[in-house]
């Protein structure tokens, strides 16, 4: 499966639009984490933990996208865009929403 | 097409400013701005309450049904205490013919007896003389002096209105900054609630009454200074300077006090000098 | 009182060591910016097309980051809340943000030997975290890998 964030393929064409695909995760740290990042909120610097949670959500969302390209009989999903929402406190969904096409002569 | 990424000057995106300067200016004005607006609502709040009638206040306090004796752990059983309590509550009514006080204010005068030294004025018109004051007390026209001068804060109403002040203020700033905020942290709202007593001008208004009603109970103002005499000359062993003192604390200094005695006995031609009735054998041990 | 002497403490930590903090992780910004220089990031949607380029393989690549701001940028940016204007505590927080995601991204197209990063976008989301800040700045964009090195 072909994911691009491009709105076209230079090297290749694109037969049929199938549909917007979209795909979603929301997740939270739990409480250990949580007093970790209280701890950096005073010192200040990256939050690991949240930036593998975050990362990992959007590994998550987009497979859950490509499931959905796939269902649809879709070989490549185009013009590729995330979103973040945060929910609650330490909880953030992550959205990842592209179109599906087919391309031809892909792989 | 030709495809780099040039590397813009640093820090464009920044500002120069020193965070720790902008703190410094930043944080005194959020204080003195607070100030402001805390003077500002506890005097709204203190003339406000001056309004609530002095029955309502009773009510609200007998609502409250506090046992002021079992709070200051009196024994009321004690004989001792009885009598005590008793001439407090006659002395009061001795002054309280010589003063101005409204119509259906009741003064409840309470006997504490703990090595204390003080004497204050509260809600509903309790006022609160603690033993440790009263064995300081030369004579009986200083102790007069001192119930005259609680009593004036009831007349003035000076108790709700402190509270009133204090609780407006705290409330107010509270809603405008927010509690947990930055400010929040900053000032400490429970304490200020602790910090809303009376003010000088307070003080010195029950002063100026309660000399008068000192003067028309004896016929002179001798022995009234008897107690800030006696203060003014053994200076307590704190450490803050003179000037510091007469502006942090509400009540005007001890020497400052006696001057304003003679210079009210001056200006209403009151005698200095006169019989000073001693203090009851009632309170001595 | 002692909340007074904790909250001191803990502005004086965040001021000091947060400030080190800083220092270090643009030092490491700079340095790794460099060392990342060869590979292009190009916001434009249209990537090279042509009889001279060669065939690309695609690939969405992503570069994430999360910062939180020290006690004493909170308790700053709080301040000026109230004033309002340019809330500078804040503002090297999110350019290390951006930097670290766009050069995070840059690495893991590095890894794949991309040519290119062609329509690289930015996102960023407040973590809501009991009123303290922290941000999380994305990169993304689409690396061009080429299939095979033709060369003409």
């Amino acid at each position: 499966m072909l994911i691009s964030n491009l709105e076209f393929l230079p090297d290749q064409k694109v037969i049929r639009h199938i549909g917007l695909v979209q795909g979603s995760s929301v997740r939270s740290k739990h409480v250990g984490r949580d007093m970790m990042a209280g701890l950096k909120n005073i010192f200040g610097g990256e939050l690991k933990g949240y930036t593998e949670l975050l990362h990992d959500s959007r590994i998550e969302a987009t497979e859950r996208m490509v499931e959905q390209a796939k269902s649809i009989g879709a070989n490549a999903v185009l013009n590729v865009r995330f979103s973040t929402s945060s929910i609650a406190a330490g909880a953030a969904e992550i959205f990842v929403y592209g179109t599906a096409v087919e391309v031809a002569d892909h792989e | 097409m030709h495809y780099e990424n040039r590397q813009p000057d640093e820090g464009l995106n920044v500002s120069n400013e020193s965070p720790l300067k902008q703190f410094m200016v930043l944080g005194a004005s959020v204080l003195v701005l607070a100030l402001v607006l805390f003077l500002v609502f506890s005097f709204l709040g203190g003339w406000l309450a001056r309004f609530i009638p002095f029955s309502s206040e009773v009510k609200v306090v007998e609502a409250l049904s506090i046992d002021f004796d079992e709070m200051l752990e009196s024994d009321v059983d004690d004989p001792v205490f009885i009598e005590r309590e008793k001439a407090l509550n006659d002395l009061a009514s001795r002054v309280m013919n010589h003063m101005d006080i409204p119509e259906g204010m009741d003064i409840t005068v309470h006997y504490v007896k703990k090595d204390v030294f003080n004497a204050f004025a509260t809600l509903g018109g309790h006022v609160f003389f603690f033993q440790g004051l009263i064995d300081l007390m030369p004579s009986e026209n200083a102790l007069a002096m001192v119930m005259a001068h609680e009593i004036a804060h009831e007349v003035h109403r000076d108790p709700i209105s402190g509270l009133g002040g204090g609780v407006t203020a705290t409330v107010a700033l509270s809603a405008l900054v927010g509690g947990s905020g930055p400010v929040g942290k900053l000032l400490d709202f429970p304490t200020l609630i602790g910090t809303a007593s009376f003010t000088r001008g307070m003080e010195k208004k029950a002063d100026a009454a309660a000399i008068s009603a000192v003067n028309s109970l004896y016929g002179h103002v001798a022995g009234a200074d008897g107690l800030f005499s006696m203060l003014a000359s053994n200076p307590d062993n704190s450490n803050i300077p003179d000037w510091a003192e007469s502006f942090l604390r509400t009540h005007p200094l001890d020497q400052d006090r006696i001057e304003a005695i003679e210079k009210a006995a001056r200006e209403n031609d009151w005698l200095l000098e006169g019989d000073v009735t001693p203090l009851s054998d009632v309170f001595v041990d | 009182m002692s909340n007074l002497i904790v909250f001191c403490i803990l502005l004086l930590l965040g001021l000091v060591i947060g400030k080190f903090a800083e220092k270090k992780h643009l030092k490491s910004i700079v340095k790794r910016e460099h060392q990342l220089n060869a590979l292009p990031a190009i916001a434009s949607r249209y990537p090279p097309t042509g009889e001279n380029v060669g065939p690309h393989q695609q690939l969405l690549v992503t570069g994430n980051v999360v910062i939180a701001s020290d006690y004493f940028k909170t308790f700053l940016a709080g301040l000026i809340n109230i004033f309002g204007g340019r809330v500078t505590p804040f503002e090297s927080l999110l350019d290390r943000g951006r930097r670290e995601a766009l050069l995070r991204m840059k690495s893991s197209a590095n890894a794949v030997n991309a040519e290119y990063i062609f329509n690289v976008k930015y996102q960023t989301a407040t973590i809501q975290q009991k009123g303290n800040g922290a941000i999380e700045v994305l990169a993304y964009g689409t690396a061009l890998i080429p299939t095979q090195q033709v060369k003409a």
